[in-house]
């Protein structure tokens, strides 16, 4: 079991605790003395063993508290990087090479280290995972401080360095950020490959979005059980991303068709795309899936409708088919969602 | 092995910077690839931040041709250039998609030929300030433009970034794009285009500002360096003096 199963074993547990109490207000179950504190005995022992082991929130107002821990932690991360970054460029200047490199090439030593001391410490994590970001970002910091103490050309190996980096980050403290940040990476990498394969410089592969799609469709069919949120949710953006902007100029595209032929196919590729999401989403029961394939649904019918009569229709009518449309597509959601609880 | 992620991690570090260092080493191993003098007016100083210490020298280079002389066509960056470079020019320009065609084509990288033409030949007189360097060709292979370019002192072959561009003709007459748009080439900057500058310039205010003033265009640049090119066609600045 990871931090994660275990918050949802933690937050079930107080969910049944809750609904226990409704059905005996409402009669609809009875449980003796005898009955009732094994129950309840049993559920104390699970959360404390689980709060012990996992560090998990087992109150609404100590998951409350979490979370702001959480934005702190990230906030605090990002921060460390930019004080890093300003603190380097006040002083670069009067440091020798040798002191440059050596500061450089200890930062993310260092910063690794005391993720690492930190995560010895402490179960919840919270220090650990700001200090990971920080390691993470001077990891970025050394090898583009370098390249340019250097004058080395640019090149496309440092993304799969970072990448491979955070990764390693990510599952050696079960962190999701680092995973996404390296996730990012990696696919940035595959993306600059297949600009180069294609006869264009590599930094320019985000003027094709067709670049992304091969490490879109990459993320989306690996076979998972950690992090599978991370991989799936990073993969349906990235394809719907690139989707949607090809959808919107079919000139950045390496398909050999005219621009409104290209564009036409995009179109059609999205609505597939955000249908497909919705329906694996609601037969998986992996409610973000749908989620994003409903908003992607919403935003491709939202530019069509714009193109298409924008230009002409009156304002007052336009908006009001938006709002009609907004109405129907609350029903389709609402029946949607009903059809995943079930 | 218990902490294999943690040491892995620490060893890509230390790899990734080996290899970066070694790199670094070998590019400025034996005699430079290609070097020259050059001056404030081609080396520009940029200061990244207000209190940044990191400076660096931004190299700055002249178009043939200046934007106002767009009608006289594109000069030796012509289609047939694009073409030898890689870009695939087959839709004719009067094509009803050609503009936005040609306007989706990204970026290549390329080695450009710049030229120094000292200010006798320009002859502008307000060229004071301005970059002696001007782009004359480009080309995919070093070797084959540096033996038609052989005069080291006068010609620089270094990478840099080529970008197509479809210019159609305003007629300010008819307030319409006129016929006879054409395909051009532009070396729009050097793969590597700041250079970490040595010491010596800390005190010195950037190029740009400097020059904006009338006593740093009466006074003119502020110190020569030598711009050298590796093994692996990166440069560094390999001397530096004021000029008094």
């Amino acid at each position: 079991m990871d931090r994660v199963a275990a918050q949802l074993r933690a937050d079930r547990i107080r969910a049944f605790r809750e609904e226990l109490a409704e059905l005996e207000c409402e009669g609809a179950l009875t449980l003796d003395a005898a009955q009732r504190a094994a129950l309840e005995s049993h559920l104390e022992r699970t959360l404390a063993a689980l709060a012990d082991r996992f560090d998990v929130d087992t109150t609404e107002s100590q998951k409350q508290i979490s979370w702001g821990m959480r934005i702190a932690s990230t906030l605090g991360g990002l921060a460390l990087c930019a004080a890093l970054v300003l603190f380097l460029l006040r002083f670069w200047g009067v440091l020798g090479i040798a002191v440059q490199v050596g500061v450089l090439v200890l930062a993310p030593l260092l910063l690794l280290a005391a993720t690492e001391f930190a995560a010895r410490r402490e179960r919840g994590l919270y220090y650990a995972s700001l200090l990971s970001l920080a390691t993470f970002g001077a990891f970025i910091l050394n090898l583009n401080v370098l390249g340019s103490m250097f004058n080395l050309t640019p090149s496309s190996g440092a993304l799969l360095a970072w990448g491979i980096f955070g990764l390693l980050l990510a599952y050696r403290y079960g962190l999701r950020l680092p995973l996404a940040a390296g996730l990012i990476c990696l696919s940035f990498y595959l993306a600059a490959t297949i600009a180069t394969w294609m006869g264009w410089r590599w930094m320019s592969f985000p003027e094709h979005p067709e670049n992304m799609l091969p490490g879109a469709l990459i993320l989306l069919a690996i076979p998972l059980r950690r992090f599978d949120r991370v991989y799936r949710g990073l993969g349906l953006i990235t394809l719907f991303l690139a989707i949607l902007l090809l959808s919107e100029n079919g000139a950045f595209s390496y398909l050999p068709a005219g621009k409104a032929l290209v564009e036409g196919i995009y179109q059609a590729a999205g609505f597939a795309a955000a249908g497909a999401a919705i329906g694996l989403g609601i037969r998986a029961r992996v409610t973000f899936v749908a989620n994003l394939g409903a908003a992607f649904f919403a935003i491709l019918l939202y530019l069509r409708f714009y193109h298409w009569w924008w230009d002409w229709m009156p304002g007052y009518l336009f908006f009001l088919i938006v709002s009609v449309t907004s109405i129907g597509l609350l029903a389709l959601f609402k029946v949607l969602r009903a059809r995943m609880a079930a | 092995m218990k902490n294999a992620g943690l040491v892995a991690a620490a060893a890509l570090v230390l790899a990734t910077d080996a290899f970066v260092l070694v790199e670094a080493a070998y590019n400025r191993s034996g005699a430079p690839v290609a070097s020259m003098q050059l001056t404030e007016r081609e080396l520009r100083l940029l200061r990244p931040q207000r209190e940044s210490t990191a400076l660096y020298l931004e190299p700055q280079w002249e178009e043939r041709w200046p934007s106002h002389k767009f009608e006289d066509g594109p000069g030796w960056f012509d289609q047939a250039k694009l073409e030898e470079l890689g870009y695939d020019c087959r839709r004719p320009v009067a094509d009803a998609v050609a503009e936005a065609s040609y306007g989706a084509m990204p970026a290549k990288d390329a080695f450009a030929v710049l030229e120094y033409r000292p200010d006798s030949e320009t002859g502008a007189e307000d060229r004071a300030t301005r970059s002696r360097l001007f782009p004359v060709d480009a080309g995919r292979d070093f070797a084959a433009l540096r033996a038609k370019y052989a005069d080291a002192r006068r010609f620089l072959v270094v990478p840099c970034v080529v970008k197509l561009f479809y210019t159609a003709k305003w007629d300010a007459n008819t307030r319409r794009f006129a016929p006879g748009a054409y395909l051009r080439g532009s070396v729009v900057e050097l793969q590597v285009g700041s250079i970490a500058a040595p010491p010596g310039l800390e005190r010195l205010q950037n190029s740009n500002e400097y020059f904006s003033t009338v006593e740093g265009r009466a006074r003119g640049p502020r110190y020569v360096a030598v711009l050298a090119y590796g093994q692996n066609h990166e440069p560094w600045i390999s001397s530096l003096r004021h000029i008094q």
